[in-house]
């Protein structure tokens, strides 16, 4: 690895996205998460620039406020919506965030996946990291969502550089419209259960 | 066919609140996919620069997909909810509408000459499927939210198989592209199959699903899946010399029967058995695919039909017995359940029993073919079992009419029953004369160049 200015960008660009995932992973307040998703689909956007046409990598920041948009409509709502657990765990999670970015950059900086260059693969895999430690974390449908699109916007950027097939990355930006309109369903949907049981459900 | 396939989800969505109509326009909407389907040329055509093509291999498969889809829609109006606002009801109403909008990505992954756009189109008809779930409990992630994550996992495998399948000829001296293909293409197919063990999701998403909505993930979904996998076969003959994944698909297809079996046993809730009981026949179908022979992949096939003709009959049988509770009704459900069971247990008469006899036979080891046939024992024990508690309501019945019997459109359950007959028919059918599906499925077979 050379240290010319290309390399020092792609660098801060990494680091932005590291910041941004792991914030995602810590913070409970929603408009803070929605903001940060945001700011992930900009970054995303950076990096794909680097692989497709400007035009093509800038459909991610429009999928990416689209899904913001449903995001916000869901919360207002439903009452009470939390990130995940209780602010007590907010110790645990930066832990484990940070444990999780060691293990990537100690990973992803000795091995070399099938050629691609190593800020993508970096990033790539710690979205697909953090989308994980995200949903894991999870207690609720909406933050676990956010899990499922970090996850799909690492995927994105792996599938970009190894395919580079403009087709799927249409069909991912549709995907992702259509995972946080589940996500949103899911979490505006009330149990709406007969206690505990659906109508002809045996015990 | 996509097209109208959205349009009769529309359709029904529209009429939700009028069961008849609801039955009436999804006939009308699988009549015109038949009629489409049937005046459709065999060339493959281009769309947006990506190749569909409907030849004999693809017809072969996709009209099964249509008529259980179809089937279950019309089912569906058998779990009628008086019209509300509520989500439930809405959900419940317009059931039909979800399966026929997950079924257009599905025909569309079917067709595909693609594998990666096939694998997408499939997700994206299973993330469809996922808005007829209804979460349990609102304190917790549950069982769709799970579907959903994994959903998106396998398909991320499934892309990176292949890709690495793709670059392997490349470079054929390196192993680690073909070793990590496998990886990755039994972890994403066995995910979203929910072969044992990989089946853990299975049980608490079926708690969070309308049964119909199950039946089709099982019976439908689950299909395309295969379809794809065989597909992608087709495509990388090398890949069954190369590697073990027809021996790993084997395998877990032995597993799959087995478990089922043990999980059936122990299971008396209504989606988890039919998920459970399904297992059974998928064991067999994936073994089918595992021995790698053309009789044998014919006989996945018809394992394949009777599995989701089974099922469709099976959860159409549970709608009777837990919506309408008339007598009749009840007898009518308990005979389907027990027609449908008898088909995932390959019990004789049945497609699944011909499809059986010709694949256990290839089976090397009598020690795995005893224990086949012991585990199918254990899954008829099992729906002997969970029919039990059925039949001896059935016999305190009142003869004449149950609770809300007055409520609900009488017309309805006739219908039902009439599908029902159809469903049992077919499976009958092929059981007395399966060389009316042997025939086209050996010819698919013979196309396909991984097979001995």
């Amino acid at each position: 690895m050379t240290f010319d200015f290309e390399n020092v960008f792609n660098g801060l660009l990494v680091l932005l996205l590291f910041v941004t995932a792991a914030a995602l992973v810590w913070v409970s307040a929603w408009r803070l998460t929605l903001f940060l998703l945001l700011a992930l689909y900009l970054l995303l956007a950076a990096f794909l620039m680097q692989l497709v046409a400007p035009a093509v990598a800038l459909v991610r920041v429009v999928s990416g406020g689209l899904v913001a948009l449903i995001f916000l409509i869901t919360l207002r709502g439903v009452a009470g919506a939390r990130h995940g657990g209780a602010a007590d765990a907010r110790a645990f999670r930066a832990f484990a965030a940070l444990f999780v970015a060691i293990c990537i950059l100690a990973i992803s900086l000795a091995t070399n996946f099938l050629g691609i260059a190593w800020h993508i693969q970096l990033g790539a895999v710690w979205l697909l990291a953090a989308g994980l430690l995200i949903a894991i974390l999870a207690r609720d449908a909406l933050p676990f969502g956010i899990g499922a699109l970090v996850f799909t916007g690492g995927f994105s950027l792996l599938e970009i550089a190894i395919e580079g097939s403009l087709f799927l990355y249409g069909l991912l930006n549709i995907a992702d419209l259509l995972i946080a309109l589940v996500a949103a369903h899911l979490a505006s949907l009330g149990a709406e259960v007969e206690g505990g049981r659906r109508r002809g459900e045996s015990a | 066919m996509a097209a109208i396939c959205l349009a009769t989800g529309g359709a029904i969505r529209v009429l939700r609140r009028l069961p008849r109509f609801v039955f009436l326009a999804t006939l009308a909407g699988a009549a015109g996919m038949l009629f489409v389907f049937a005046s459709t040329p065999d060339q493959s055509f281009n769309l947006v620069g990506r190749t569909l093509a409907l030849d004999a291999t693809t017809r072969a498969f996709l009209l099964p997909a249509i008529g259980i889809t179809a089937a279950l829609a019309l089912l569906s109006p058998l779990t009628f909810l008086r019209a509300g606002d509520l989500p439930a009801s809405v959900i419940a109403n317009s059931l039909g509408a979800f399966l026929f909008w997950s079924l257009a990505p599905f025909i569309l992954a079917i067709a595909l000459d693609s594998f990666p756009l096939a694998v997408a189109f499939w997700a994206l008809g299973l993330l469809v499927l996922i808005f007829l779930a209804q979460t349990r409990r609102i304190d917790r992630v549950g069982g769709a939210a799970h579907f959903l994550f994994l959903t998106i996992l396998a398909t991320a495998s499934l892309w990176l198989a292949n890709r690495l399948l793709e670059l392997y000829p490349l470079t054929p001296e390196n192993l680690d592209l073909l070793r990590g293909a496998v990886f990755f293409l039994i972890f994403g197919s066995g995910v979203l199959l929910a072969v044992v063990p990989l089946n853990l999701w299975l049980g608490t998403f079926a708690d969070e699903m309308p049964l119909l909505g199950i039946a089709f993930l099982l019976g439908v979904g689950q299909s395309v899946g295969f379809w794809l996998i065989a597909q992608l076969l087709t495509r990388t003959p090398w890949l069954v010399e190369k590697s073990p994944v027809l021996n790993a698909f084997f395998v877990i297809g032995v597993l799959s029967v087995i478990g089922g079996a043990v999980i059936a046993l122990a299971e008396r809730r209504d989606h988890r058995f039919l998920a459970a009981l399904a297992l059974l026949s998928l064991g067999d179908v994936l073994i089918g695919l595992g021995l790698g022979s053309r009789v044998t992949f014919a006989g996945a096939g018809m394992a394949l039909l009777n599995r989701a003709f089974g099922i469709a009959l099976l959860s159409g049988g549970l709608c009777f017995v837990r919506y309408h509770p008339e007598r009749r009704w009840q007898t009518i459900g308990i005979s389907a359940i027990l027609a449908g069971g008898g088909a995932l247990c390959a019990l004789p008469l049945t497609l699944g029993a011909v499809a059986r006899a010709a694949i256990y036979r290839e089976i090397p080891d009598p020690n795995i073919v005893l224990a086949l046939y012991a585990a199918n024992a254990a899954g008829l024990f099992a729906l002997m079992r969970f029919i039990a508690p059925m039949l001896k309501a059935l016999s305190g019945f009142a003869p004449q009419i149950g609770a809300d019997a007055q409520a609900e459109y009488k017309i309805i359950p006739v219908w039902g029953t009439v599908i029902v007959m159809i469903l049992f028919g077919a499976i009958v059918l092929g059981g007395l004369a399966p060389q009316i599906i042997i025939e086209p499925l050996m010819a698919v077979a013979s196309k396909m160049e991984f097979l001995r």
